[in-house]
């Protein structure tokens, strides 16, 4: 195996070295690192943002066991990222198979209109549909209506369907985003094992199943950890859709995090469940991330 | 043994119908939202209300005129612009030179670093909001222009320097030492030789920073106040509280801050699509 690493006749002195890296560490920690040490700080106050600063020990985080509205949020989010995992991913991967056979028309232009939701602003395309689910003036209404059945049309966003309402965008707008990753993790499969496949016999389902799908398993896990780790950070949609509402039925676990903070004012609480929400998501990714890992290793052994 | 390709055509077809009608009924749902914005934007309110799927009759300008007009419109484009450029500038540059260094060296040190800017990945931007904004409001960084772009570009730094990482794993240092044998500076081997070959790898993290700055939200809202400096959606944001009730200048503002970017997207798509797929993101 070649070796491209670099011997010590082409390293430059330390000095340059450092000068180098030190920009990018430092400016990494100031933005990413030092806040969790401020958070846990924080999160031993109880504040409100201003120069009253009350040492409350661990209250903040005895009063989240009992936050129903966080523990709701906890169930939005888990119940977005379980639609998405499904949906999200399943239709990439169908649409990502099906824009990999021949005799399908108009590839590139698919291939541009799926990914093209993803690359608009999450917080607009929240007032997009915003605007579809309008009672009086929305898209959706107007097409219950146009087809004959305005007995169906509703507040969406203001009914009991909220939070079936909201995941609809957010599983709309990324699918293509997926499919793309997909696709480019289908092209490194070789046709022959696949054209051997269907000489004995297996028909489209069969070969999806349980040759693709193996094959691109690092690609799909992947997928399944970035579709997770997003999707617990949904903020974007759900604030400018409904900001929680009605009530708190949509409400998520960042936004809850961020109206405690900033329309409540109390920075100690909101700090303290930001440390509570990057623990739950560090076991959240990393535990789905080795269970993934886990199960499917135990497959190819049995295969 | 002769085949018969007029009946293997049509069987083709056939065959393919459903997945082709299936993929286009996709593609026009993936479109339909934002043409139909387009042109609800120039029905008056009368017109939305009436029929929200039909085409304008009449089509009124107006709307699009206020939103260009008398709105900050083109001062939040600029702040977006401004951001997005200085952002994938300084992204790509430190994601390189610190990609190549954690590519070409080994030691426990490299571990350390390539480990320390994967931490990132796992841990939720939007958790850290909070804290970050402490962080800023007491360094006296908030509401500056170079207040996003410092965020903007840390947080883009995980991935890019991930991928450059691998990427420069397949490029061969003999250019390098050859170089380094003539007499070229350690710059001058990097800059001119490393960089140019690292091209495709640095489009794809340039582009999907680009992307990631320009629609940014959480960030623009919380550490921004003042008017000069609010970005695209944060000044949509804005709009729409103020006329959420005019129903033809929602969907023009709207319109008008998706426009910047389809644009650029729809030229540049094949451009796109090529880095997106050049195998860079497969994991």
């Amino acid at each position: 195996m070649e070796v491209n690493y670099m011997r010590s006749a082409l390293r430059p002195n330390r000095g340059r070295f450092i000068a180098y890296l030190l920009p990018g560490i430092l400016l990494y920690s100031f933005v990413l690192v030092i806040p969790i040490f401020i958070a846990v700080y924080y999160g031993f106050f109880d504040w409100s943002g201003g120069s009253k600063l009350t040492f409350i020990g661990l209250d903040n985080y005895k009063e989240i066991l009992h936050d129903d509205t966080f523990f709701y949020s906890l169930r939005n989010n888990i119940i977005i990222i379980v639609a998405c995992l499904i949906w999200q991913l399943g239709l990439a991967f169908v649409f990502a198979l099906l824009l990999n056979n021949k005799g399908i028309w108009f590839k590139s232009i698919h291939r541009t209109f799926f990914y093209f939701p993803s690359v608009l602003s999450a917080s607009i395309l929240g007032f997009v549909w915003r605007s579809i689910y309008d009672y009086n003036y929305g898209l959706l209404n107007g097409i219950l209506n146009a087809i004959g059945r305005p007995d169906l049309q509703e507040a969406w966003l203001a009914s009991d369907y909220v939070l079936v309402a909201v995941i609809v965008p957010i599983i709309w707008q990324y699918v293509g985003y997926w499919m793309i990753i997909i696709l480019a993790g289908l092209s490194s499969i070789d046709t022959e094992i696949l054209e051997m496949a269907e000489i004995d016999g297996a028909n489209g389902i069969q070969k999806a199943l349980h040759i693709t799908l193996p094959l691109i398993k690092n690609t799909m896990i992947v997928c399944m950890t970035l579709c997770i780790a997003g999707n617990l950070k949904v903020f974007d949609h759900i604030f400018t859709m409904t900001y929680g509402g009605p009530g708190t039925q949509s409400m998520v676990v960042s936004l809850w995090a961020y109206r405690v903070s900033f329309i409540s004012y109390r920075m100690g609480y909101g700090n303290a469940m930001s440390i509570v929400i990057l623990f739950i998501s560090v076991i959240l990714i990393g535990g789905s991330r080795f269970l993934l890992n886990r199960l499917t290793r135990d497959k190819e052994i049995q295969q | 043994m002769k085949k018969n390709n007029k009946s293997e055509k049509y069987r083709s077809v056939l065959v393919n119908l459903l997945p082709n009608i299936i993929l286009i009924i996709f593609a026009v749902t993936c479109i339909y939202p934002v043409i139909w914005l387009f042109y609800s934007g120039f029905k008056s309110y009368d017109e939305n209300l009436a029929n929200a799927v039909r085409l304008p009759t009449v089509w009124h300008p107006e709307n699009y005129l206020y939103v260009v007009k008398e709105t900050k419109f083109f001062l939040w484009v600029w702040n977006s612009v401004r951001n997005t450029i200085i952002t994938v500038v300084a992204s790509i540059g430190i994601s390189f030179v610190t990609g190549y260094f954690l590519s070409r060296y080994r030691s426990k040190l490299r571990n350390a670093t390539y480990a320390f800017y994967m931490l990132a990945i796992f841990i939720p931007g939007q958790a850290l909001m909070i804290p970050s904004y402490i962080v800023f409001s007491r360094s006296g960084l908030l509401d500056h222009w170079y207040t996003l772009p410092i965020v903007y570009t840390a947080s883009s730094l995980s991935i890019n320097i991930f991928l450059v990482e691998s990427f420069i794993h397949g490029v061969p240092i003999d250019l390098e030492e050859a170089a380094c044998i003539d007499g070229a500076s350690f710059e001058r081997r990097l800059f001119t030789i490393v960089m140019p070959m690292c091209t495709p790898i640095l489009i794809t993290a340039g582009i999907m920073t680009a992307f990631g700055a320009w629609n940014e939200f959480m960030s623009a809202i919380l550490l921004i106040n003042s008017a000069e400096l609010k970005t695209i959606p944060v000044g949509l944001s804005t709009f729409q509280g103020e006329h959420y009730k005019d129903y033809g200048r929602i969907m023009a503002g709207t319109m008008c801050s998706l426009a910047p970017i389809m644009i650029v997207y729809f030229i540049c798509s094949k451009h796109v699509m090529n880095g997106l797929m050049s195998g860079a993101i497969k994991g």
